[in-house]
């Protein structure tokens, strides 16, 4: 009946263990959205296109990457790209599939920052002879970017919060390591809390990082160079 | 193995995967509702329980959530079936999202409504019921189509607590056949099928309460 | 004495740490028709929404028949009111807001019959058929059926009235009924006051910037400012001849605009 209880002990034992996990974890989510990052700026570039064609594409893919499971395009991309001739670690799969799915749920923040951006900054960039490349680039992007900040960062805590999803193509994150360690030693209360309380404090910290990030960068936009 | 030879255990996964969506989805909308009117309107107990609900399912993901219901549970002297752990934690952690809405929702209807109630001598549960919510519902549905895909996604994880449904029978058959293209492919398109429907049915049931909304228009009171 | 029907006996209220009433005293008597007027933030919508239960008082009592509104006896003993006193006390009172406030997504006919069924307990046959008869009263028996965004504000403000009176109350708050109105909208509602005015016993507080309205229709007419009643007294005499200098400045600006 001893199981019932929290075992101190076993709890600071596999501590150690679980945050060697987090390291992973993080990593996974820093690639991840930076990643994602470019895919999201990209497909809302796409989005705006002038070809009918690049629109209607980037919109299927969009639509359909969100409303398929995450799960099976971390299994699709782990299974396929060994037959293609890629061999990519389970980490590069994972920041891969993590990178795809939210790179299309921050496409539609972005495309909405940019078209909430005053179309007189359009009129205005016109005026001034800017090329299509420097509008965006000057103009365009620090004020949509800062209006899609707080959007970005939690879909980023939501990625962060995903990431136990790669432990299924064995990446040695911490719910892995979890698992793992719960069935070695057939007790999984103390290493699954504890990956629970981990998250919970990651994502707390991540949160209160976004709102010091939107108070660093003012709403009137910021310089990209 | 041909696809035609697949198709049996493809379609009883998703049997199991549709059977999860339907006990989840009522689930986290029954849960979701009482959170978040009671979050908005209960005293300070029963709301802190509330709070702590759902920070606690938002801030940590699904998975865990899973395991720790199908996994440490059991040493707490509750075990469940794998579906009914699948079931639980999918509904709970949505339902805590729907509890956000829900609240959102009920603070856009404007004060005034509910000044008018309490003049017209409703009591707290009728002016709910009869004035707030009906005018929320029309603001929270596109929230809840969104999340009820999220919902459907969100089945898939129960394959790893060895629930055959869809993407466990696709991972399976995948690992024997080695036709990943072709498996995977399909079981997303049935996915994407999925939440195009439930898409369309919150569409429609936004439709249907919108009728009179929008012949009433929100800001005609 | 007779017994005031409204008496607000010491009512303190604040805003923050900013006191709007502090000690704030006034009896009204049954049928009597008391119009507050006054600078804005004076607080005399809040003296209505106080009365109504939509706002909280910080001290004092307002007794209505002489009952305390925000007490009650429970076990002998005195008690902050419940739930069940409140909605005991709120029976008495109605109150039509300056914007309105009709459910958007109720006919109209519903709009006035909702809450007689749901709180009253009428049948619902019966609370159609007078809900019916008050929007004839209110000159709008033909739009029964339509939804309040298909009426003019003047037209949604008479719905307001239909939908107040239906609950049988003895006091009518009106709080700046027609300030959201467009100026030639504003008679056709002030109209229906008259009539009740002249035609049922109801005991009125308003709150107006209508200041002909208020000479027209009150017994008694209260200047407020910061809280307090500087001056009051019958209309003829209070809008004639103003005695405090506040009073007299108030009403020259209203002339002027």
């Amino acid at each position: 009946m001893d199981e019932l209880y929290w075992d101190w002990g076993f709890a600071l034992e596999v501590l150690p263990v679980l945050l060697q996990g987090a390291k992973v974890t993080l990593l996974a989510t820093l690639l991840g959205s930076l990643l994602a990052l470019v895919v999201g700026v990209v497909l809302a570039l796409l989005r705006r296109s002038r070809l009918h064609f690049l629109r209607w594409t980037a919109r299927g893919v969009i639509e359909f990457i969100r409303s398929t499971p995450l799960l099976i395009q971390i299994f699709f991309i782990y299974y396929i790209t060994p037959e293609i001739g890629i061999n990519l670690s389970p980490l590069a799969t994972g920041v891969l599939a993590l990178g795809l799915h939210y790179g299309c749920y921050l496409a539609e923040v972005f495309r909405a920052g940019i078209e909430g951006v005053d179309h007189g900054q359009w009129e205005a960039a016109r005026a001034l002879n800017l090329s299509r490349f420097h509008t965006y680039f000057d103009v365009v992007f620090p004020q949509a970017l800062r209006a899609a900040l707080p959007a970005t960062g939690n879909y980023v805590i939501a990625m962060f919060k995903e990431t136990p999803q790669l432990s299924a193509i064995t990446l040695l994150e911490m719910m892995q390591l979890a698992k793992i360690i719960g069935s070695e030693n057939f007790r999984y209360l103390e290493p699954l809390t504890l990956v629970g309380v981990l998250y919970l404090v990651f994502s707390l910290i991540a949160a209160i990082a976004v709102l010091l990030l939107e108070r660093k960068f003012p709403p009137e936009g910021f310089r990209l160079r | 193995m041909t696809f035609y030879e697949m198709l049996p255990l493809l379609l009883r996964g998703l049997g199991v995967t549709l059977l999860i969506v339907l006990l989840a989805l009522p689930i986290s909308g029954l849960v979701g509702f009482l959170a978040g009117i009671t979050r908005l309107y209960a005293g300070w107990f029963l709301r802190s329980v509330v709070v702590v609900y759902i920070e606690f399912f938002r801030g940590t993901s699904v998975l865990i959530q899973l395991y720790w219901i199908y996994f440490v549970l059991p040493f707490l002297g509750v075990s469940l079936s794998a579906v009914s752990a699948g079931v639980l934690a999918i509904g709970l952690n949505i339902g805590a999202y729907v509890a956000e809405v829900v609240r959102g929702a009920l603070l856009t209807v404007p004060q005034g409504q509910s000044d008018a109630a309490v003049a017209l001598n409703f009591s707290a549960w009728q002016r709910l019921r009869y004035i707030l919510l009906p005018q929320a519902l029309a603001n929270m549905l596109p929230s809840l189509g969104n999340l009820s895909i999220e919902l459907l996604k969100a089945t898939s994880l129960v394959s790893l607590i060895t629930v055959a449904d869809l993407t466990y029978q696709a991972k399976a058959l995948a690992d024997l056949t080695l036709q990943v293209g072709l498996i995977f492919g399909t079981v997303l398109l049935i996915y994407f099928f999925l939440a195009q429907l439930l898409a369309a049915l919150f569409r429609a049931l936004e439709k249907r309460v919108g009728r009179g909304l929008k012949r009433g228009g929100l800001q005609g009171g | 004495m007779k017994q005031p029907k409204i008496r607000f006996q010491d009512v303190s209220k604040f805003f923050g740490d900013q006191p709007l009433f502090d000690g704030f005293n006034l009896d009204i008597t049954e049928q009597e028709i008391v119009t507050l007027i006054g600078p804005s933030g004076s607080g005399k919508s809040t003296l209505l929404r106080m009365l109504m239960t939509l706002e909280t008082i910080d001290g004092g009592e307002i007794f209505i028949d002489g009952e305390p509104l925000w007490h009650c006896e429970r076990r002998s003993k005195t008690v902050k009111a419940d739930e069940k006193h409140l909605r005991q006390m709120r029976a008495k009172l109605g109150m039509v807001f300056q914007h309105f406030n009709l459910f958007p997504h109720m006919s109209v006919l519903r709009n006035i019959a909702e809450a007689p069924i749901r709180v009253l307990g009428k049948s619902r046959e019966q609370a159609y058929n007078d809900a019916a008869c008050l929007l004839e009263q209110v000159g709008l028996a033909d739009k029964a059926d339509a939804f309040p965004a298909d009426l003019s504000g003047g037209q949604k403000q008479r719905v307001g009235i239909a939908r107040t009176l239906a609950m049988q109350p003895s006091v009518l708050l009106l709080d700046e009924i027609t300030s959201a109105l467009d100026p030639e909208l504003v008679d056709e509602v002030l109209d229906v006051i008259r009539q009740l005015a002249a035609t049922q016993r109801y005991t009125m507080l308003l709150v107006t910037h209508e200041m002909y309205f208020a000479r027209e229709i009150s017994d008694r007419v209260c200047f407020l400012d910061q809280g307090r009643i500087v001056e009051e007294g019958r209309p003829e005499q209070l809008f004639s001849q103003p005695q405090s200098p506040r009073t007299q400045s108030f009403l020259a600006s209203f002339l002027r605009s």
